[in-house]
């Protein structure tokens, strides 16, 4: 039991995206139904590997501005947060004068590792801060309350909304600006060619030819507020974060348990934290990266939680959207979770020439009705990171843009 | 505006690995150059499968180790899915990262070391933990500019507090950044640096050109419990943090500081500030506490990492007092984050640390 003297719900009130499909939550959900967006040549000198693509943000959107912090020349990741960041606080109405005491929790893995590669490339050598990218947010928005960096790789962001969750359970603040943001990297998409995960055609988890992952850049940010104050300032919410658990493989620096015990834990334990059954959930965004093991092991894992749910509940495959945000990839799930339950449908997934080892329902003729109220999220990352979100719909009259008709989920 | 923390830790062992650094007591000390050799792995990491670990992996294991150790067996007797880690880190990768990057530039990806290439994750540091002591209830990195130690503290607490684990090994650790990253920014632009953008910050080139040269190296892990049911060995702590933008730190450090210290400081406050507008403004603001309590202010290069204040976190727990004594550190980066621990040292007479009871069985084994 958490020693909690309350325990608040949480909601999200506010979103932001800036990704390959666009800039702005209705662009992102737009390209989403519209199948996703393609891999481009990544724009960095030097690329001395066989993988040379990622899902990329049109440079012309990367913002200009922040173009330097404190002594730091900032690359695409801290702009491209600041902007996704000033995007969820304008959703959530949160104005200026409220935003003093507003925390900030991102996942940054290789965050400025663009701009340091740019330099290493120009003979310039000198080491700066590779996660600036909180901070940067922080004096972005006038923030003087903590601005806190998570850095677990792939599952950085799932790691920053379970804080973000604890936050505001705890009454340590009533609203958390919680994200990722993850520019190009020349030294992660190396080392990804080096280890065999890098996929040279695009990002394909569950697909029997996967062979590796394909990153994205972008960013993504979600307002979190106790409901209590949401609803006293007037705000609807999308959907309430309604549970989230940790676990550690402890197995491997890079693969994971074949065993998937852990993740099957953190799955149940995020569900129980959220006082739903596995019945409750209408799709699951799974971390699916296209890397051969780690779909088979979350494959095998979703039955263990779902059991004979598994031939009618719908999986959600989005980095074949939008490729792996890495350490804003948690935050991209999240918000997709958010706006799956807004609109009461998942989309149709990538077309994929499935692995039978992967016995998962993924729909691709059309976009198909949730026919339960919540959404998981898995993230996973190197080393056997791991965690799970649960994110909840709101019933008729309560949830953001929610038509008249009535919810079956409330009834 | 009030700064809250959540949840208060026990700390029940404590380690530390450094140049010229032979136990917590010594954490206090000035960092001791890095001469070759200071590291012995074969005696830290004793048995089979570090052998190709980066030397910053090697530190935070040896470190782990002896606060494992120095809390006798609790962490074996906590369950397995209680265990968990937090781990801070900024520079550890740095000079790795650099060597990865080149051999791309240079040669190729295909030339990378594959015992390297995993690394590129930065937490690949920290999840090493976990398979060293079967930590299955989480891992977590903080890699937050200076302050990423103390805010390892806090989220530890807050995870404690929400029942995500019963014990934690709250860690920090640096390696050296290379020569050439540790190189401070010459004056003026070449031609190729104008090719990046703008050639150079100017606060960058303020406060690098004025800073003490140096980087961290080493690691300091403490064991830690909830402070209720759990063993105040070394003493009590819990950590908050705030952000004072460099923009108008002079300005805000009133508003900022004044809640995150409170208005009943303890009796000594280490601080670890640099040159930055940040740290200058902190030290001003530090000023008036004088006569209410000891500011011992700790300073930091430009390249700082984050083991320095969770380093004064332990030195300061190694202390010996007769009465329970209130400390603090305060750790600030020039980006803007501040981070605050206070602590309650448990007293003691000699040299000698009372053992804590075994964990009671219902916790027991894995």
């Amino acid at each position: 039991m958490n020693t909690f003297d309350s325990v608040p719900r949480v909601v999200i009130t506010g979103l932001g995206a800036i990704c390959c499909l666009g800039t702005g939550v209705g662009a992102y959900w737009g390209g989403l139904l519209a199948g996703g967006g393609e891999p481009e040549a990544i724009p960095l000198p030097h690329l001395n590997m066989r993988t040379k693509k990622m899902y990329l943000v049109d440079r012309a959107q990367v913002p200009a501005e922040p173009s330097c912090h404190a002594g730091v020349e900032l690359g695409s990741s801290p702009r491209l947060a600041v902007a996704a960041a000033e995007q969820a606080l304008t959703d959530a109405k949160v104005e200026d004068g409220a935003r003093v005491t507003v925390p900030v929790v991102l996942g940054v893995e290789l965050g400025n590792s663009d701009m340091q590669e740019l330099q290493r490339s120009a003979g310039r050598t000198t080491w700066t801060t590779l996660t600036p990218a909180a901070a940067v947010v922080g004096a972005a928005i006038g923030s003087r309350a903590a601005q806190t960096s998570v850095g677990n790789a792939c599952s950085a962001s799932g790691y920053a909304l379970t804080i973000g969750l604890d936050m505001i359970r705890a009454g340590e603040a009533s609203t958390v600006l919680v994200g990722g943001a993850e520019g190009a990297t020349r030294a992660g998409m190396g080392a990804f060619n080096r280890l065999g995960a890098a996929d040279p055609v695009r990002c394909r988890p569950f697909d029997r030819n996967r062979a590796g992952t394909m990153f994205g850049d972008g960013s993504a940010m979600i307002v979190l507020e106790a409901a209590d104050h949401a609803r006293r300032r007037g705000v609807e919410p999308y959907a309430e974060l309604a549970g989230a658990a940790w676990s550690c493989d402890a197995h491997h620096a890079t693969a994971p348990d074949p065993s998937g015990d852990q993740i099957v834990r953190a799955m149940s334990d995020a569900l129980a934290d959220a006082k739903l059954s596995s019945a409750d959930v209408g799709c699951v965004i799974p971390h699916g990266t296209g890397t051969p093991l780690n779909d088979v092991v979350e494959s095998q894992a979703l039955h263990r939680v779902f059991g004979s749910r598994m031939p009618e509940l719908p999986l959600f495959s989005l980095k074949a959207m939008i490729g792996h945000t890495t350490g804003a990839a948690g935050a991209f799930a999240c918000l997709t979770a958010t706006l799956m339950l807004r609109h009461r449908q998942s989309p149709a997934n990538t077309p994929v020439d499935q692995d039978p080892e992967c016995d998962v329902w993924l729909p691709q003729e059309r976009p198909v009705p949730l026919a339960a109220p919540a959404v998981l999220v898995n993230t996973y990352a190197f080393g056997g990171n791991n965690t799970s979100l649960v994110v909840k719909g709101i019933g008729m009259g309560i949830g953001k843009d929610v038509s008249g008709e009535a919810s079956r989920w409330s009834q | 505006m009030v700064t809250v923390s959540t949840g208060e830790l026990a700390v029940v062992g404590m380690g530390v690995v450094g140049p010229g650094i032979s136990g917590p007591a010594d954490a206090l000390a000035p960092a001791g150059a890095a001469a070759p050799g200071w590291f012995r792995a074969q005696v830290a990491l004793p048995g089979r499968g570090y052998r190709r670990l980066p030397d910053a992996c090697k530190y935070l294991l040896a470190a782990s180790r002896l606060a494992v150790g120095d809390a006798g067996d609790r962490l074996t007797q906590t369950e397995r899915d209680h265990r968990g880690a937090a781990v801070a880190i900024n520079n550890t990768g740095a000079a790795l990262l650099e060597a990865m990057d080149r051999t791309i530039m240079r040669e190729g990806a295909a030339e990378m070391s594959p015992s390297s290439s995993p690394f590129i994750a930065m937490s690949s540091f920290a999840s090493r933990l976990s398979m060293e002591h079967d930590i299955t209830g989480f891992n977590l990195t903080v890699n937050s500019p200076v302050t990423a130690g103390l805010e390892a503290l806090q989220i530890a607490a807050r995870a404690v507090a929400a029942a995500r684990a019963r014990a934690v090994l709250v860690g920090a650790v640096e390696e050296a950044l290379s020569p050439s990253q540790s190189r401070a920014p010459a004056l003026g632009s070449s031609p190729q640096s104008s090719a990046v953008g703008s050639p150079l910050c100017s606060s960058a080139l303020g406060s690098s050109l004025s800073s003490a040269p140096g980087t961290e190296v080493g690691a300091a892990v403490l064991h830690c419990e909830p402070a209720v049911g759990g063993c105040a060995r070394y003493g009590t702590c819990r950590a908050r943090g705030a952000f004072l933008a460099p923009g108008v730190a002079a300005r805000d450090a009133p508003a900022v500081l004044g809640p995150l210290v409170g208005d009943d400081p303890p009796g000594r406050i280490d601080a670890v500030l640099d040159d930055s507008a940040v740290g200058t403004a902190a030290a001003r603001w530090l000023d008036r506490l004088t006569g209410t309590c000891e500011v011992v202010i700790v300073p930091a290069p430009a390249q700082a990492g984050c083991l320095t204040p969770l380093q004064r976190v332990v030195g300061l727990f190694a202390q010996e007092h007769t009465a329970p004594t209130r400390r603090a550190v305060l750790a600030a980066s020039a980006q803007g984050t501040l981070a605050y621990a206070e602590l309650t040292v448990t007293p003691r007479g000699g040299s000698s640390l009372e053992p804590c009871a075994p964990r009671v069985a219902a916790e027991g084994g894995k």
